[in-house]
Protein backbone atom coordinates (compact mmCIF):
# COMPACT_ATOMS: atom_id res chain seq x y z
CA UNK A 1 0.00 0.00 0.00
CA UNK A 2 1.38 3.73 -0.55
CA UNK A 3 1.77 5.99 2.03
CA UNK A 4 -1.48 8.24 0.61
CA UNK A 5 -3.36 4.76 0.69
CA UNK A 6 -2.32 4.19 4.03
CA UNK A 7 -2.86 7.18 5.33
CA UNK A 8 -6.20 7.36 4.01
CA UNK A 9 -7.20 4.09 6.12
CA UNK A 10 -5.97 5.65 8.82
CA UNK A 11 -7.99 8.47 9.00
CA UNK A 12 -11.16 6.04 7.93
CA UNK A 13 -10.56 3.50 10.72
CA UNK A 14 -10.30 6.78 13.34
CA UNK A 15 -13.53 8.81 11.94
CA UNK A 16 -15.64 5.45 11.61
CA UNK A 17 -14.24 4.48 15.54
CA UNK A 18 -15.59 8.32 16.35
CA UNK A 19 -18.70 8.27 14.39
CA UNK A 20 -19.55 4.88 15.72
CA UNK A 21 -19.89 3.41 12.61
CA UNK A 22 -19.04 -0.22 13.45
CA UNK A 23 -19.93 -1.58 10.33
CA UNK A 24 -17.52 0.54 8.40
CA UNK A 25 -14.87 -0.72 11.01
CA UNK A 26 -15.68 -4.07 10.44
CA UNK A 27 -14.93 -3.43 6.51
CA UNK A 28 -11.78 -2.31 7.58
CA UNK A 29 -10.47 -5.18 9.85
CA UNK A 30 -9.11 -8.08 7.90
CA UNK A 31 -10.79 -11.14 9.23
CA UNK A 32 -7.02 -12.22 10.99
CA UNK A 33 -6.93 -8.83 12.27
CA UNK A 34 -5.45 -9.01 16.16
CA UNK A 35 -5.75 -6.67 18.61
CA UNK A 36 -3.13 -5.96 21.36
CA UNK A 37 -3.61 -3.25 24.36
CA UNK A 38 -0.30 -2.73 26.41
CA UNK A 39 -3.17 -2.10 29.29
CA UNK A 40 -4.40 -5.61 29.45
CA UNK A 41 -1.29 -7.38 27.70
CA UNK A 42 -2.95 -9.45 25.62
CA UNK A 43 -4.70 -10.15 22.06
CA UNK A 44 -8.18 -10.32 21.39
CA UNK A 45 -9.58 -10.87 17.50
CA UNK A 46 -10.61 -8.21 15.32
CA UNK A 47 -14.00 -9.53 15.71
CA UNK A 48 -13.93 -9.65 19.51
CA UNK A 49 -12.95 -6.12 19.98
CA UNK A 50 -15.89 -4.80 17.18
CA UNK A 51 -18.24 -7.01 19.61
CA UNK A 52 -17.14 -4.57 22.28
CA UNK A 53 -17.43 -1.48 21.21
CA UNK A 54 -21.31 -0.83 21.47
CA UNK A 55 -20.82 -1.04 25.14
CA UNK A 56 -18.15 0.66 25.07
CA UNK A 57 -19.93 3.89 23.42
CA UNK A 58 -22.30 3.43 26.30
CA UNK A 59 -19.58 4.77 28.22
CA UNK A 60 -19.47 8.27 27.49
CA UNK A 61 -21.58 11.03 25.71
CA UNK A 62 -18.79 11.56 23.19
CA UNK A 63 -15.44 10.63 22.07
CA UNK A 64 -12.66 12.65 19.12
CA UNK A 65 -9.79 11.16 17.97
CA UNK A 66 -7.49 14.25 17.62
CA UNK A 67 -4.29 16.24 17.33
CA UNK A 68 -3.58 12.79 15.24
CA UNK A 69 0.13 12.73 14.16
CA UNK A 70 0.67 9.50 11.50
CA UNK A 71 3.87 8.83 9.95
CA UNK A 72 3.42 5.81 7.49
CA UNK A 73 5.99 2.64 6.76
CA UNK A 74 6.01 -0.22 4.88
CA UNK A 75 3.13 -2.13 5.70
CA UNK A 76 1.85 -0.02 8.24
CA UNK A 77 1.33 3.43 10.42
CA UNK A 78 2.46 4.68 13.84
CA UNK A 79 -0.29 7.21 15.29
CA UNK A 80 0.14 9.29 18.12
CA UNK A 81 -3.53 10.81 18.90
CA UNK A 82 -5.21 12.67 21.88
CA UNK A 83 -8.29 10.88 22.68
CA UNK A 84 -10.78 13.43 24.00
CA UNK A 85 -13.61 12.50 25.68
CA UNK A 86 -17.15 13.53 27.05
CA UNK A 87 -18.64 11.87 30.00
CA UNK A 88 -22.07 11.75 30.37
CA UNK A 89 -22.02 14.06 33.39
CA UNK A 90 -20.43 16.61 31.18
CA UNK A 91 -17.14 16.21 32.27
CA UNK A 92 -13.94 16.64 29.83
CA UNK A 93 -11.09 14.26 29.72
CA UNK A 94 -8.50 13.56 27.89
CA UNK A 95 -6.13 10.76 26.96
CA UNK A 96 -2.81 10.19 25.01
CA UNK A 97 -2.31 7.29 22.90
CA UNK A 98 0.12 5.66 20.83
CA UNK A 99 -1.26 3.11 18.10
CA UNK A 100 1.27 0.80 15.75
CA UNK A 101 -0.71 -0.95 13.05
CA UNK A 102 -0.22 -3.34 10.59
CA UNK A 103 -1.84 -3.06 7.00
CA UNK A 104 -2.54 -4.92 4.04
CA UNK A 105 -4.57 -4.61 0.80
CA UNK A 106 -6.89 -2.13 2.32
CA UNK A 107 -7.38 -3.58 5.37
CA UNK A 108 -5.60 -3.56 9.04
CA UNK A 109 -4.39 -6.53 10.27
CA UNK A 110 -2.94 -5.85 13.52
CA UNK A 111 -2.97 -3.07 16.26
CA UNK A 112 -0.92 -2.64 19.06
CA UNK A 113 -2.27 0.38 20.86
CA UNK A 114 -0.41 1.91 24.07
CA UNK A 115 -2.10 3.51 26.93
CA UNK A 116 -1.58 4.57 30.31
CA UNK A 117 -3.94 3.44 32.67
CA UNK A 118 -3.01 5.41 35.87
CA UNK A 119 -4.91 8.32 34.09
CA UNK A 120 -8.47 7.01 33.30
CA UNK A 121 -9.44 8.22 36.72
CA UNK A 122 -9.21 11.95 35.28
CA UNK A 123 -10.34 10.82 32.76
CA UNK A 124 -13.41 9.32 33.68
CA UNK A 125 -13.85 11.97 36.49
CA UNK A 126 -13.45 9.80 39.44
CA UNK A 127 -11.44 10.15 42.29
CA UNK A 128 -9.27 13.27 43.22
CA UNK A 129 -7.18 14.06 40.39
CA UNK A 130 -10.93 15.23 38.51
CA UNK A 131 -11.67 17.99 40.96
CA UNK A 132 -15.17 16.91 41.58
CA UNK A 133 -16.07 17.18 45.18
CA UNK A 134 -16.92 13.00 45.79
CA UNK B 1 15.48 10.67 0.37
CA UNK B 2 14.40 7.67 2.57
CA UNK B 3 17.55 6.19 4.92
CA UNK B 4 16.33 3.27 6.37
CA UNK B 5 19.73 1.63 7.33
CA UNK B 6 21.03 4.52 8.62
CA UNK B 7 17.66 4.53 10.77
CA UNK B 8 17.41 0.88 11.33
CA UNK B 9 21.37 1.19 12.93
CA UNK B 10 20.79 4.18 14.55
CA UNK B 11 17.69 2.86 16.62
CA UNK B 12 20.00 -0.45 16.82
CA UNK B 13 23.12 1.67 18.43
CA UNK B 14 20.90 3.23 20.36
CA UNK B 15 19.24 0.65 22.73
CA UNK B 16 22.06 -1.23 22.35
CA UNK B 17 24.49 1.27 24.10
CA UNK B 18 21.74 1.33 26.32
CA UNK B 19 21.84 -2.15 27.38
CA UNK B 20 25.98 -2.22 27.32
CA UNK B 21 26.02 0.87 29.34
CA UNK B 22 27.75 2.65 26.81
CA UNK B 23 26.72 6.33 27.98
CA UNK B 24 29.04 8.23 25.43
CA UNK B 25 27.56 6.44 22.27
CA UNK B 26 24.04 7.10 23.71
CA UNK B 27 24.84 10.76 24.02
CA UNK B 28 26.18 10.92 20.79
CA UNK B 29 22.92 9.72 19.18
CA UNK B 30 20.85 12.63 20.70
CA UNK B 31 21.42 15.72 18.74
CA UNK B 32 21.94 18.87 20.45
CA UNK B 33 18.35 20.02 20.43
CA UNK B 34 16.76 16.40 21.47
CA UNK B 35 13.63 16.42 23.68
CA UNK B 36 12.36 13.26 24.73
CA UNK B 37 8.00 13.51 25.30
CA UNK B 38 6.72 10.98 27.81
CA UNK B 39 2.88 9.71 27.94
CA UNK B 40 3.06 10.06 31.68
CA UNK B 41 3.03 13.91 31.86
CA UNK B 42 2.62 14.70 28.63
CA UNK B 43 6.10 16.98 28.72
CA UNK B 44 8.83 17.46 26.71
CA UNK B 45 11.80 16.33 29.11
CA UNK B 46 15.21 17.83 28.26
CA UNK B 47 18.50 16.26 26.19
CA UNK B 48 20.17 16.90 29.54
CA UNK B 49 17.74 15.92 32.16
CA UNK B 50 17.12 12.21 30.07
CA UNK B 51 20.63 11.59 29.42
CA UNK B 52 20.92 12.16 33.02
CA UNK B 53 17.98 10.00 33.63
CA UNK B 54 19.39 6.94 31.67
CA UNK B 55 23.11 7.35 33.38
CA UNK B 56 21.23 7.06 36.23
CA UNK B 57 19.29 3.64 35.06
CA UNK B 58 22.40 2.71 33.80
CA UNK B 59 24.72 3.20 37.11
CA UNK B 60 22.00 1.83 39.17
CA UNK B 61 20.35 -1.02 37.75
CA UNK B 62 22.31 -4.14 37.49
CA UNK B 63 20.46 -5.03 34.18
CA UNK B 64 18.83 -3.52 31.53
CA UNK B 65 17.35 -5.10 28.32
CA UNK B 66 14.92 -4.21 25.24
CA UNK B 67 13.26 -7.21 24.32
CA UNK B 68 11.35 -8.38 21.66
CA UNK B 69 12.12 -4.87 19.82
CA UNK B 70 9.98 -4.81 16.54
CA UNK B 71 11.02 -1.74 14.20
CA UNK B 72 9.80 0.08 11.64
CA UNK B 73 11.41 3.51 9.72
CA UNK B 74 9.81 5.56 7.87
CA UNK B 75 10.56 9.81 6.52
CA UNK B 76 12.79 11.18 9.26
CA UNK B 77 12.00 8.80 11.88
CA UNK B 78 11.67 5.19 13.08
CA UNK B 79 9.48 3.73 15.78
CA UNK B 80 10.58 0.64 17.65
CA UNK B 81 8.32 -1.63 20.24
CA UNK B 82 9.83 -3.57 23.11
CA UNK B 83 9.45 -5.20 26.66
CA UNK B 84 12.28 -3.41 28.59
CA UNK B 85 13.24 -5.38 31.19
CA UNK B 86 15.61 -4.32 34.05
CA UNK B 87 17.26 -5.86 37.06
CA UNK B 88 16.70 -3.74 39.90
CA UNK B 89 19.76 -3.95 42.84
CA UNK B 90 17.29 -5.98 45.19
CA UNK B 91 17.43 -8.87 41.94
CA UNK B 92 13.53 -7.70 40.78
CA UNK B 93 13.19 -8.00 37.93
CA UNK B 94 10.71 -5.51 36.05
CA UNK B 95 8.76 -5.31 32.99
CA UNK B 96 7.36 -2.55 30.55
CA UNK B 97 6.11 -3.09 27.37
CA UNK B 98 7.10 0.50 25.38
CA UNK B 99 6.37 2.45 22.29
CA UNK B 100 9.19 4.81 21.52
CA UNK B 101 8.45 7.33 18.59
CA UNK B 102 11.88 8.82 16.76
CA UNK B 103 12.08 11.82 15.01
CA UNK B 104 15.49 12.60 13.29
CA UNK B 105 17.72 14.94 12.44
CA UNK B 106 21.04 14.47 10.29
CA UNK B 107 21.39 10.88 11.48
CA UNK B 108 20.47 11.48 15.36
CA UNK B 109 17.87 11.40 17.77
CA UNK B 110 15.74 15.13 17.53
CA UNK B 111 12.53 14.55 19.22
CA UNK B 112 11.28 10.96 20.74
CA UNK B 113 7.78 10.12 22.20
CA UNK B 114 7.65 7.79 24.49
CA UNK B 115 4.53 5.87 25.58
CA UNK B 116 4.23 3.55 28.70
CA UNK B 117 1.44 2.61 31.24
CA UNK B 118 2.11 3.60 34.62
CA UNK B 119 -0.96 2.21 35.71
CA UNK B 120 1.57 -0.97 35.87
CA UNK B 121 4.51 0.65 36.99
CA UNK B 122 4.63 -1.94 40.09
CA UNK B 123 5.15 -4.66 37.44
CA UNK B 124 8.42 -2.21 36.95
CA UNK B 125 9.97 -1.10 40.06
CA UNK B 126 8.76 -3.71 42.12
CA UNK B 127 6.01 -3.55 44.89
CA UNK B 128 6.20 -0.70 46.97
CA UNK B 129 6.34 -1.56 50.55
CA UNK B 130 3.63 -1.00 52.73
CA UNK B 131 2.86 2.16 55.07
CA UNK B 132 4.70 2.25 58.40
CA UNK B 133 1.30 1.16 60.75
CA UNK C 1 -5.89 19.39 -3.89
CA UNK C 2 -6.20 16.20 -1.40
CA UNK C 3 -3.57 15.43 1.74
CA UNK C 4 -2.69 12.55 -0.40
CA UNK C 5 -2.21 14.76 -3.65
CA UNK C 6 -0.29 16.87 -1.49
CA UNK C 7 1.88 14.79 -0.06
CA UNK C 8 3.09 13.33 -3.04
CA UNK C 9 3.59 16.46 -4.85
CA UNK C 10 6.01 17.70 -1.94
CA UNK C 11 7.54 14.17 -2.32
CA UNK C 12 8.56 13.98 -6.46
CA UNK C 13 9.46 17.64 -5.62
CA UNK C 14 12.21 17.00 -3.42
CA UNK C 15 13.24 13.48 -5.33
CA UNK C 16 13.01 15.53 -8.76
CA UNK C 17 15.38 18.14 -6.90
CA UNK C 18 17.92 15.07 -6.03
CA UNK C 19 17.76 13.76 -9.02
CA UNK C 20 18.63 16.78 -10.93
CA UNK C 21 15.64 16.31 -12.51
CA UNK C 22 15.03 20.30 -13.61
CA UNK C 23 12.54 19.02 -16.41
CA UNK C 24 10.49 17.16 -13.85
CA UNK C 25 10.80 20.43 -11.26
CA UNK C 26 9.44 22.86 -13.95
CA UNK C 27 6.39 20.33 -14.75
CA UNK C 28 5.43 21.07 -11.29
CA UNK C 29 5.60 24.76 -11.31
CA UNK C 30 2.34 26.03 -12.27
CA UNK C 31 3.40 28.93 -15.19
CA UNK C 32 3.02 32.25 -12.64
CA UNK C 33 4.90 30.43 -10.15
CA UNK C 34 7.13 32.41 -7.85
CA UNK C 35 9.59 31.86 -5.26
CA UNK C 36 10.84 33.93 -2.17
CA UNK C 37 13.42 32.84 0.30
CA UNK C 38 14.40 34.26 3.57
CA UNK C 39 18.43 35.18 2.48
CA UNK C 40 17.58 37.83 0.13
CA UNK C 41 13.91 38.97 1.38
CA UNK C 42 13.30 39.10 -2.71
CA UNK C 43 11.23 37.24 -5.01
CA UNK C 44 12.01 35.57 -8.05
CA UNK C 45 10.44 34.40 -11.53
CA UNK C 46 9.67 30.57 -12.67
CA UNK C 47 12.38 30.52 -14.89
CA UNK C 48 15.17 32.49 -12.29
CA UNK C 49 14.34 29.36 -9.71
CA UNK C 50 14.89 27.06 -12.47
CA UNK C 51 18.06 28.52 -13.60
CA UNK C 52 19.16 28.99 -10.16
CA UNK C 53 18.54 25.47 -9.69
CA UNK C 54 20.35 24.32 -12.48
CA UNK C 55 23.95 26.29 -12.11
CA UNK C 56 23.67 25.70 -8.20
CA UNK C 57 24.15 21.65 -9.06
CA UNK C 58 27.78 22.62 -10.57
CA UNK C 59 28.74 23.94 -6.97
CA UNK C 60 28.06 20.91 -4.97
CA UNK C 61 29.03 16.87 -5.42
CA UNK C 62 26.06 16.22 -3.69
CA UNK C 63 22.97 17.42 -1.89
CA UNK C 64 19.70 14.76 -0.43
CA UNK C 65 16.91 16.46 1.20
CA UNK C 66 16.45 14.33 4.03
CA UNK C 67 14.18 13.88 7.60
CA UNK C 68 11.57 15.04 5.59
CA UNK C 69 8.32 16.63 7.68
CA UNK C 70 5.62 16.89 5.31
CA UNK C 71 2.03 18.90 6.94
CA UNK C 72 -0.66 19.71 4.50
CA UNK C 73 -3.05 21.74 4.98
CA UNK C 74 -5.72 23.07 2.27
CA UNK C 75 -3.97 25.31 0.17
CA UNK C 76 -0.26 23.55 0.19
CA UNK C 77 2.32 21.96 1.86
CA UNK C 78 4.39 22.63 4.58
CA UNK C 79 8.18 20.57 4.54
CA UNK C 80 10.85 20.79 7.44
CA UNK C 81 13.81 18.95 6.30
CA UNK C 82 17.66 18.25 6.87
CA UNK C 83 19.90 19.83 3.59
CA UNK C 84 23.00 17.10 3.66
CA UNK C 85 25.40 18.23 1.45
CA UNK C 86 28.72 16.49 -0.17
CA UNK C 87 30.97 19.22 -1.66
CA UNK C 88 33.92 18.19 -4.05
CA UNK C 89 36.50 18.29 -1.63
CA UNK C 90 35.00 15.97 0.31
CA UNK C 91 33.72 17.96 2.86
CA UNK C 92 30.00 17.05 4.51
CA UNK C 93 27.56 19.54 5.94
CA UNK C 94 23.91 19.54 7.27
CA UNK C 95 21.50 22.25 8.23
CA UNK C 96 17.88 22.49 9.09
CA UNK C 97 15.85 24.29 6.22
CA UNK C 98 12.12 24.34 5.92
CA UNK C 99 9.38 25.62 2.63
CA UNK C 100 5.46 27.03 2.77
CA UNK C 101 4.60 26.15 -0.87
CA UNK C 102 1.36 27.26 -2.25
CA UNK C 103 -0.47 24.65 -4.44
CA UNK C 104 -3.29 24.60 -6.87
CA UNK C 105 -4.64 21.99 -9.43
CA UNK C 106 -1.88 19.76 -8.83
CA UNK C 107 1.36 22.19 -9.22
CA UNK C 108 2.97 24.61 -7.15
CA UNK C 109 2.24 28.29 -7.72
CA UNK C 110 5.10 29.86 -4.98
CA UNK C 111 7.27 28.70 -2.37
CA UNK C 112 8.87 30.44 0.81
CA UNK C 113 12.05 28.98 2.02
CA UNK C 114 13.65 29.19 4.79
CA UNK C 115 17.33 28.83 5.44
CA UNK C 116 20.30 29.94 7.40
CA UNK C 117 22.90 31.28 5.30
CA UNK C 118 25.51 31.40 8.41
CA UNK C 119 25.72 27.27 7.70
CA UNK C 120 27.18 28.24 4.13
CA UNK C 121 30.35 29.14 5.04
CA UNK C 122 33.04 26.96 6.15
CA UNK C 123 34.07 27.31 9.75
CA UNK C 124 37.23 29.67 10.63
CA UNK C 125 40.21 28.65 9.55
CA UNK C 126 39.02 26.38 6.63
CA UNK C 127 39.59 27.82 3.30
Amino acid sequence: MTDGEIRELCHRFFDAYQDRRVDELAELYAPDCIVWHNVFGREQSGADNLAALPKSYEGQRRRTYDDRTIDTFEGGFVIRYTLAGVQHSGHRGALWICIVALCRDGRITRIDEYMDSSKFAAWAGRGPASGRAS
Amino acid sequence: MRRDSELLALCDRFFDAIEHKDFATVEKCYAPECVVWHSHDCLYQSRESNLQTLRDGMNRLKKMRYKNRRIHTFEGGFVQQHTLSVTHPNDFVGQMDVCFVAYTRDGMISRAYEYFDTGQIEKFLGPRPAPAS
Amino acid sequence: MTDRELRELCTRYFDAIERRDVDAVAGMYAPGFTFWVNLTGAESSREENLATLREGYALLRRRTYDDRRIDTFATGFLARYSVNVVQHGGRRGSFAACIVALCKDGRITHIDEYLDSSKFRAPAGEA
